[in-house]
């Protein structure tokens, strides 16, 4: 295992009082594999990753690199590569002697650290910028600076924190499918925090999504984004509605569907409960034959390569979709415009009884 | 704005600044530069010579040093645990740095000659230690360092306030040790704001006067540093003397300002 995390758990004192920031957390990551950290500020992400690194001391836990226990040791014989969200590169250093500052501090010759350094240098597109001061440089080239400055000496594992965080929108996403790139290359174990949850879906193998302290999902990204296993990870990874109802005698309402309870196994009369599903999950048509249902679209916004489509059904159900320009073209919706729709997927969380999130098929359940 | 539409207004301010200027520290200058011319510059350069001048020059050249060693120590010191540590108190301390703008320096003599005086609470402790603190040069050297100790502080603390920790940690990531984090990159962070605290402490120390009196009483040839035998030389009519250490004092704080110019042009 590249990393292993157990129990950790971290307090802080703060103005406020004490601040729990990590509440007993426990995952793994696959030895070269690129995994994520994901959850919302405050969610304790990047605590546990300073905490794997040995910048913060955790109250208690183990963290294991590689199968060893490393908790007692500082980070400077820990062998991790960290990089910092605000790279953190050595101003008063060029480029070169950023690069090179971990393979002196191993005592590499120098001939052999000035290859190494003249290899990541072509490696990571900063060929010919190695006389530079960092603050010559673009915020995307300062990043790459500080991964290969982190990766020079080898290190066991690379922790990166929010590592795309503070750079420009598109160089984001050109940093970020570099990284995988880079990633499939070296093939180092590699920890990622950020709050950005299509990064993580983009180039990671493995999410471990993070909420208050807790972990609330350990999975790949598809598993994470089709079968969330609860309310946080269903409405913090990706879009989805959400809507709160009360299973009746017989039934559950949402809008237009009438669901019978008898066909879940676990929602009796009472219950409150919650339906999410994804507005891509919506069929829409102009035609108002094609299906069942039928709402106003309210509002139009445009989102690029989409189209949200924010609709209040028959039943004075609200809800939104979201349907790929060519389609939204071919039927030419507009707003105030009555339409068909049907909802395929949805999934559902008997709020008595907590527990994980159920997927059902719509047409099944009627 | 206002002095756009005010035709003759700007050119007006702008005197305004050079007259005050030229009456604040131009006029005292020439005057000062004219009565040495009177006595005559061979007389003058003897009197520069003579064993007490030297002497009284020395001891502030040497009280100029210590304030730079002592603070540069431990002024980053102080300046790092205020930066980076959480303690009960700080605030405090925050407080008290200003504490020796806003003192009078006789003052500050004066309550060091108290606490190392006959029946002062700390007089047994130096006596201990075999120092002599009052009336003498190490008494002289703890109240330089009182009036300069603001300085190198006050300059580092928005600096590594603003450098934050993450170069730090970084560099023990990499693999480096607590020692050469230190000087490899916090070090070269703050060199220049904490060359420019030092300037200002070595240039607040050869200016010092009411404190080094008070606690050094300024005995000839002993305690006097360079300004307190500029004072006695002017009360004993010895005119050679004291316009002549003064414009060796002037022309070494027009050194320092321009070498702190200098630094401060790296600094930004």
């Amino acid at each position: 295992m590249g990393v292993e995390v157990k129990n950790l758990s971290k307090e802080f004192n703060t103005a406020q009082g004490v601040h729990v920031a990590v509440k007993g957390v426990s995952f793994e990551v696959e030895e070269g594999s690129l995994s994520a950290l994901l959850g919302p500020s405050g969610s304790g992400k990047s605590t546990v990753l300073r905490m794997i690194a040995g910048l913060e001391t955790p109250d208690s836990g183990e963290v294991f690199l590689n199968g060893e226990a490393v908790c007692h040791l500082p980070p400077q014989k820990r062998g991790v590569g960290f990089v910092f969200q605000n790279y953190a590169l050595f101003k008063h250093l060029k480029v070169s002697e950023n690069i090179s500052f971990g393979l002196k501090l191993k005592k590499v010759p120098a001939e052999e650290a000035q290859a190494r350094v003249e290899e990541l240098l072509v490696l990571f597109g900063l060929a010919g910028l190695g006389e530079r001061y960092p603050h010559q440089l673009s915020g995307g080239q300062r990043q790459r600076v500080a991964l290969a400055r982190a990766l020079a000496p080898k290190p066991k594992v690379l922790l990166l924190d929010e590592p795309f965080g503070a750079v420009d929108a598109k160089i984001r996403e050109e940093l970020r499918d570099w990284l995988r790139k880079l990633h499939e290359d070296i093939h180092v174990t590699s920890l990622m925090v950020t709050h950005d949850q299509e990064e993580a879906l983009e180039i990671c193998d493995k999410i471990v999504v993070m909420n208050q302290g807790l972990i609330e999902q350990v999975g790949k990204p598809e598993e994470i984004y089709n079968t969330p296993a609860s309310e946080f990870v269903a409405h913090f990874v990706g879009s989805m509605n959400i809507v709160e109802t009360k299973a009746k005698a017989k039934q559950v309402n949402v809008g237009p569907y009438r669901f019978e309870t008898e066909k879940f196994d676990d929602i009796e009369k009472g219950d409150p409960v919650k339906l999410f599903f994804r507005p891509q999950d919506i069929y829409l048509s102009s035609n108002l034959k094609i299906y069942r249902s039928h709402g106003t679209i309210e509002r139009v916004s445009f989102l690029g390569i989409n189209m949200k489509v924010e609709l209040k059904s028959e039943e004075g159900f609200r809800f939104f979709a979201i349907i790929p320009q060519y389609i939204f073209q071919r039927e030419g919706f507009k707003e105030g415009q009555v339409v068909s729709y049907h909802i395929e997927e949805m999934s559902y969380l008997n709020l008595r009884e907590g527990g994980e999130i159920k997927k059902f098929t719509v047409s099944n359940y009627l | 704005m206002l002095l756009k539409k005010t035709k003759g207004f700007k050119p007006l301010l702008i005197t305004i600044v050079f007259v005050y200027l030229l009456w604040l520290l131009g006029l005292p200058l020439w005057t000062l530069i004219q009565e040495a011319y009177q006595e005559g510059w061979t007389k003058i350069s003897q009197e520069l010579f003579s064993l007490e001048v030297l002497r009284a020059f020395g001891l502030t050249l040497l009280l100029c040093l210590s304030a730079v060693v002592f603070n540069g120590i431990f002024g980053t010191a102080l300046a790092l645990v205020l930066v980076r540590q959480n303690f009960r108190g700080k605030s405090l301390i925050f407080g008290l740095l200003d504490l020796p703008f806003a003192i009078s320096a006789v003052v500050v003599g004066y309550a060091l000659i108290l606490l190392f005086g006959h029946g002062g609470i700390l007089a047994g402790m130096a006596e201990a230690l075999g120092i002599r603190l009052v009336f003498s040069v190490p008494g002289m050297v703890i109240a330089t360092l009182f009036v300069t100790f603001p300085f190198v502080v006050r300059e580092l603390l928005p600096v590594l306030q603003e450098l934050g920790e993450e170069q730090e940690q970084a560099a023990a990531t990499l693999g480096a040790s607590p020692r050469q984090i230190f000087f490899s990159v916090t070090l070269p962070n703050i060199k220049w704001p904490l060359l420019y605290g030092l300037s200002l402490s070595f240039a607040r120390a050869l200016g010092e006067f009411g404190a080094v009196l008070v606690v050094g009483a300024g005995i000839a040839g002993f305690t006097e540093t360079a300004t307190i035998f500029v004072f006695r030389a002017l009360e004993e009519r010895m005119y050679a003397g004291a316009y002549g250490a003064s414009l060796l004092l002037i022309l070494l704080s027009l050194i320092l300002l321009i070498s702190m110019e200098a630094v401060k042009k790296a600094k930004n």
